[in-house]
């Protein structure tokens, strides 16, 4: 039923029901996916104007829109993926970047496994700003697996690009290492790689964890 | 979660007038001057360390000039939100949340939110009403800084509205966001309707900061009135032209002039044609069609309509042209001279040329024959006029003077109410005159008449008819606007038939173009015709002026033949200028009007100065 479709997307929910829907759609997707379909959700953080949306947009829509757009609230999109022969579903949560909701609450990390830590590569601003959205989560219950994501590597040359010396350390602890990665929301690199492997990380961890 | 930055009423430092608490008034001075133009003000966060360290000052009771500081336009955006948000209560009251929510789904939501406005304290009315309008205005360049009225509203209002109670969690205000932001996104669009004297002015006010347009990549030198009195077209030094609608202050068309335009003058009907004077060439532009009607192969530096003719102030003298043929009918020879500025009444024509020791000649309009040298006064050159009350006022490098018809000395304004450094140019609007400066500020004066025995350095005295009581003549600056980021270089008035009032739009080197709403309270009658002293019999006739004084050389270029600038005319000469000011300022011991950190420490106490600037 509709489960050969590689990709799908949920309708958006508008955003005061964001959550009941959310908790809609996951038993939805469990249902549906019968058998062994495993549901990964990844929230997306970072500073406004990173390219959040745009990275979301890439890896589920193979899309990128030139127009500036603020995100208001949260969002979401699924993607079904075959991760190591094992199928999952990407839900993947985009969140303003405004200031105001860095301390986000526990009702909206409710049953999500990895967090991606997005960042602009030519605003060392906004690589500084990771460590305090990471922080502000941390008096959180759950155990998330933390990528980073340092996107717009196509813009070349701009006075502020960071030495990719200092972003490979990735001098965070908690951070996945392995599967941080430099990415272009506008022309796709390393997008659908970078998704993949947070996947695989997280269910690896996951597996361990269990 | 941080303590509150100060929220008014309690510990907020707030302006005399109004409760705008003084971050504020400091925050959006800074941005109007240097945060309009850049993309996504309001969205990209500021740097979290020196915003903590602002926040931290100004929790200490420190008012920060942030203009002075040269900040960061997107750290004292961000500080403004997290002022916003770090409020006990939000801005628009949490325990209005249900209402304002329910005013979205009102037959009239814009009726609603009206109303809902009235219902919060007097203080939170008072901040939104400065920084709604602000919002708009910023929004006004959406083209150039992508923030348009949605983007703003998703961006600010989540710092404006929230549930309190909840430990004020961001989860819940995330999950409303759609609605407060549509709530602010109704006041934003309407921000017109809503407070209008945040456009047009109230009584309190002479002029109020509207809009700054941006589009030209180099500095803004002079202004035209384009087709219908509707159009604004405003050239700058690289030859590029943008025309503006003049009410909805879009950007209509923009082309090149191929000329490093430095003055324009506008033929009003029916001619309708624009001319744009360029150290090489004069354009005339017809401003129905946007089309070079006729292009003339001498330098324009300044131009005066009289009667059928235009009169070209250039290098070596005065060309008179015909205004609808374009042949050109005399010239008055100044050999050696440039010819920077002129004003005529209707028996002489005033010029200020590059004499280092006569800085206006008054040339009399029927025998072309120059009557009178003007040395006193002023020091350094005369960059331009204005006719008020009879009396020709002159823009100097030095300060600002004004004479009677005949040239007589009626006073030299000097007190610390005018402009530090250079004026560049003086406009006469109604029962005023404003001046530009090189301070990046624009004021407008007042001339009182008052009688009384009391003397000042402030004020002129004469001696009324019957001798008993004494005349005092007071030329003072009543109104002050820093919306410009650099020196103001032209301003022109023009009607808005829509709106009904009246708009100044002034161009500057900062590249941008400003409009102001004039209050409707603002004079403007003309004001009556003051008498010139007898002429006085000079002893001699005037010094052969072919004896030039000017050591320039070719290689000096513009600055050393004109040194003012007027005639700010190729980037390279304008820097040139620009170093030239700098050595000259530093030499007179003042250091603060340079570009870029101008103080305000020039404005008189008095002084009142466009809110929220």
């Amino acid at each position: 039923m509709g489960c050969g479709n590689s990709q799908e997307e949920v309708p958006k929910a508008s955003a005061p029901n964001l959550l009941e829907k959310a908790d809609y759609s996951e038993s939805y997707i469990r249902n549906k996916s019968v058998i062994n379909r495993k549901l990964l959700k990844v929230i997306l953080l970072g500073d406004s104007g990173v390219g959040k949306s745009s990275l979301m947009n890439q890896y589920v829509h193979q899309q990128f829109a030139a127009e500036y757009k603020a995100t208001i609230g949260a969002d979401f999109l699924t993607k079904h993926v075959m991760i190591d022969n094992v199928p999952v579903t990407m839900q993947i949560w985009d969140t303003a970047g405004q200031e105001r909701f860095q301390s986000l609450g526990v009702a909206f990390y409710r049953g999500a496994d990895c967090c991606a830590l997005v960042f602009d590569i030519n605003s060392e601003k906004s690589f500084d700003s990771v460590t305090s959205w990471k922080e502000a989560q941390i008096q959180n219950p759950h155990d998330f697996c933390f990528v980073l994501l340092g996107n717009k590597v196509d813009i070349e040359n701009q006075r502020q690009v960071l030495k990719i010396q200092r972003v490979n350390p990735l001098m965070m602890s908690g951070v996945q290492k392995e599967s941080s990665q430099l990415v272009s929301a506008k022309n796709g690199t390393c997008v659908v790689d970078a998704f993949d492997c947070l996947a695989a990380t997280t269910l690896n961890r996951d597996d361990l964890v269990s | 979660m941080s303590k509150i930055m100060s929220p008014p009423p309690a510990s907020a430092k707030v302006t005399t007038q109004t409760s705008l608490p003084r971050v504020f008034h400091q925050a959006i001075r800074l941005i109007t001057r240097s945060g309009i133009n850049e993309e996504g003000i309001f969205r990209i966060s500021g740097n979290k360390e020196t915003v903590a360290q602002l926040k931290e000052r100004i929790d200490r009771g420190e008012d920060i000039d942030f203009v002075k500081e040269q900040c960061v336009p997107f750290d004292v955006a961000a500080l403004m939100k997290m002022f916003l948000r770090e409020m006990p209560d939000p801005m628009l009251q949490g325990h209005l949340y249900d209402q304002w929510l329910a005013t979205l789904t009102s037959d009239d939501p814009l009726s609603e939110v009206k109303v809902m406005l009235k219902k919060i304290p007097i203080d939170s009315q008072k901040l939104l009403e400065t920084l709604i309008p602000f919002l708009y205005k910023i929004g006004l360049n959406s083209s150039i800084n992508k923030m348009d009225f949605g983007n703003l509203s998703k961006t600010v209002g989540p710092n404006l509205l929230w549930k309190v109670g909840a430990s004020n969690d961001p989860t819940a205000a995330l999950l409303d966001s759609n609605k407060i932001n549509d709530v602010v996104s109704i006041m934003i669009e309407n921000a017109e309707a809503i407070w209008p004297d945040q456009f047009n002015g109230d009584g309190g006010k002479w002029a109020t900061w509207n809009a700054k347009l941006y589009g030209h990549t180099k500095s803004v030198q002079a202004l035209g009135i384009g087709r219908d009195q509707e159009e604004i077209w405003s050239f700058d030094s690289k030859g590029q032209v943008i025309v503006w609608c003049a009410q909805t202050y879009k950007k209509l068309r923009q082309f090149d002039t191929q000329q490093n335009v430095v003055t324009t003058t506008y033929s009003p009907e029916p001619h309708d044609f624009i001319w744009s004077g360029a150290p090489q060439t004069i354009k005339i532009w017809n401003t129905k069609t946007y089309e070079e009607v006729k292009e003339l192969k001498i330098g324009g530096f300044c131009f005066v309509n009289i009667g059928e003719q235009v009169f070209i102030g250039t290098e070596g003298g005065i060309h008179i042209y015909n205004s609808t043929t374009y042949e050109k009918e005399g010239e008055i020879s100044l050999p050696g001279l440039l010819v920077r500025a002129m004003e005529a009444d209707e028996k002489n024509l005033w010029a200020a040329t590059t004499h280092r020791e006569v800085f206006i000649h008054i040339i009399d309009i029927q025998t072309r024959a120059v009557t009178r040298e003007i040395k006193e006064g002023h020091t350094k050159s005369v960059n331009g006029f204005t006719r008020f009350a009879g009396n020709f006022w002159t823009a100097g490098n030095d300060h600002m003077c004004v004479f009677d018809a005949n040239g007589g000395l009626v006073k030299t304004i000097t007190h610390n109410g005018g402009h530090t450094g250079a004026i560049l140019s003086v406009a006469t609007f109604g029962n005023h005159v404003w001046s530009l400066g090189w301070d990046t500020s624009i004021r407008i004066w007042e001339v009182k008449s008052i009688e009384t025995s009391l003397s000042s350095s402030l004020t002129d005295l004469k001696t009324s008819q019957n001798g008993t009581t004494m005349q005092h003549k007071m030329y003072k600056p009543v109104f002050s606007m820093d919306a410009h980021n650099d020196c103001v270089e032209s301003v022109e008035f023009i009607y808005d038939k829509e709106r009904k009032c009246w708009k100044a739009w002034t161009g500057s080197f900062d590249k941008a173009v400003c409009v102001f709403g004039i209050s409707p309270t603002y004079d403007l009658t003309e004001p009556p015709k003051e008498e010139p002293k007898p002429v006085e019999h000079r002893s001699s006739s005037p010094e052969p002026v072919t004896t030039s004084p000017i050591s320039d050389t070719a290689q000096s270029g513009y600055r050393a033949k004109a040194g003012s600038w007027r005639t700010g005319v190729s980037s390279g000469a304008r820097e040139q200028m620009r170093g030239f000011m700098t050595e000259r300022q530093t030499k007179l011991g003042s250091t603060e009007n340079l570009v870029g950190q101008q103080s305000e420490g020039n404005s008189s106490p008095e002084l009142p100065t466009q809110e929220g600037l």
